[in-house]
């Protein structure tokens, strides 16, 4: 009879990957991805681009809407972040503070470079896995994250759609695009 | 002026527009930030769709009266009228009255060889840009250029245009499929 051949379409996780590749997502240093946020507050509800450079010295992640409209790029590193919008450009410390002046909402970037990756900040968490053992939810700073999908990028698992709350902001992430980049990378 | 009345005239002419887009975002040095291509379709007055297929997947729709965004990925779709504010989105630009164009902005025109470029200054400083170029080529639309404050650039290429050909008008309407969050926005 004809033997099956392992059909190449999208392998399903399975049992125990998402431990074994702690070792290998530590060593993810940083990434360009690409992707949408949407943002619900009880007064407003923004959906946008979203293009994230992150290297370890530097991070950019860029807002913008239909024809690059409400464009607005945040960047800089640790201690030093700056928003530039159509209005204008601002500068401050931390990006959290800096987009909740200028955009009236914000999202912890800074922990954010590790719960797009499934990982908690080194802070205190919460974290409950699926079956597989992969996280689904994580509770951290007021926070709640829930997986909801994933996707392969190389050999790779990495989230490709979350949903955070904290209080009655709603955000929904959705990643398009991963390109990972490793420390042993030239 | 001679700029304007020029522009009016041949936005005049066109009823229906039709192209693939090409679209940059730059920042003020110049460097890429985002690309993204798709499908625009246009019919005066004030109905358009604008369709981005790649890298991501976006539909912004105008029947005229509203403008829907829908969001595949977010499974979400907000709809807003068409106010002032959101008529300076370049694809509302072109479908909406020439005159009103021409009054809501300084014109200023400059030709070189096949290339006539229109740089639109807007009256109204709460616009979403600073100044806009709109080439065309032979008298049909090829670029849109947008400089906002700070420097940052939008720019769009048109390609494969066709002007005047009949569009359907399911076009300009969008079904949304079940489960899709809708929000309705009052304002822009």
């Amino acid at each position: 009879c004809a033997s099956k051949a392992p059909t190449s379409g999208e392998v399903g996780r399975s049992q125990g990957q998402w431990a074994a590749q702690q070792q290998r997502l530590d060593e993810l240093q940083g990434w360009e991805l690409q992707g949408k946020v949407g943002l619900r507050t009880p007064q407003d509800s923004i959906s946008a681009n979203l293009d994230w450079l992150q290297t370890p010295y530097y991070f950019r992640i860029l807002l913008s809407g239909p024809f690059g409209s409400g464009r607005s790029v945040l960047k800089g590193r640790e201690g030093r972040v700056s928003l530039t919008t159509g209005e204008g450009r601002a500068e401050a410390e931390s990006p959290q503070a800096l987009m909740q002046q200028e955009l009236g909402w914000s999202l912890p970037i800074s922990a954010l470079t590790q719960w797009m990756r499934g990982l908690p900040a080194d802070r205190p968490h919460e974290v409950q896995k699926d079956a597989l053992g992969f996280p689904t939810l994580l509770k951290q700073d007021g926070w709640r994250i829930d997986y909801r999908a994933w996707t392969r990028v190389g050999e790779l698992w990495l989230p490709r759609r979350l949903k955070m709350t904290y209080d009655d902001l709603d955000v929904t992430l959705v990643v398009t695009r991963w390109q990972p980049e490793f420390a042993d990378d030239d | 002026n001679e700029g304007a009345e020029r522009l009016t005239r041949m936005l005049e002419q066109v009823t229906t527009y039709t192209a693939d887009f090409d679209q940059k975002i730059l920042d003020s040095g110049g460097q890429r930030l985002q690309e993204a291509s798709g499908q625009m379709w246009l019919a005066r007055p004030g109905r358009f769709r604008w369709e981005v297929d790649a890298p991501y997947q976006q539909i912004v729709v105008s029947d005229g009266e509203e403008m829907t965004l829908y969001d595949p990925d977010l499974e979400q779709a907000t709809v807003q009228p068409l106010d002032e504010r959101v008529t300076h989105t370049p694809a509302l630009l072109l479908s909406g009255s020439a005159d009103e164009l021409t009054e809501s902005y300084e014109v200023t025109r400059s030709q070189q060889g096949t290339a006539e470029t229109f740089t639109l200054i807007p009256n109204n400083p709460d616009t979403l840009f600073e100044s806009l170029k709109m080439t065309f080529y032979s008298e049909t639309l090829g670029r849109l250029q947008m400089t906002d404050s700070t420097g940052q650039r939008t720019a769009i290429e048109f390609d494969n245009v066709e002007q005047n050909v009949e569009i359907a008008d399911s076009r300009f309407s969008l079904e949304l499929p079940e489960g899709t969050d809708v929000i309705e926005q009052t304002r822009s």
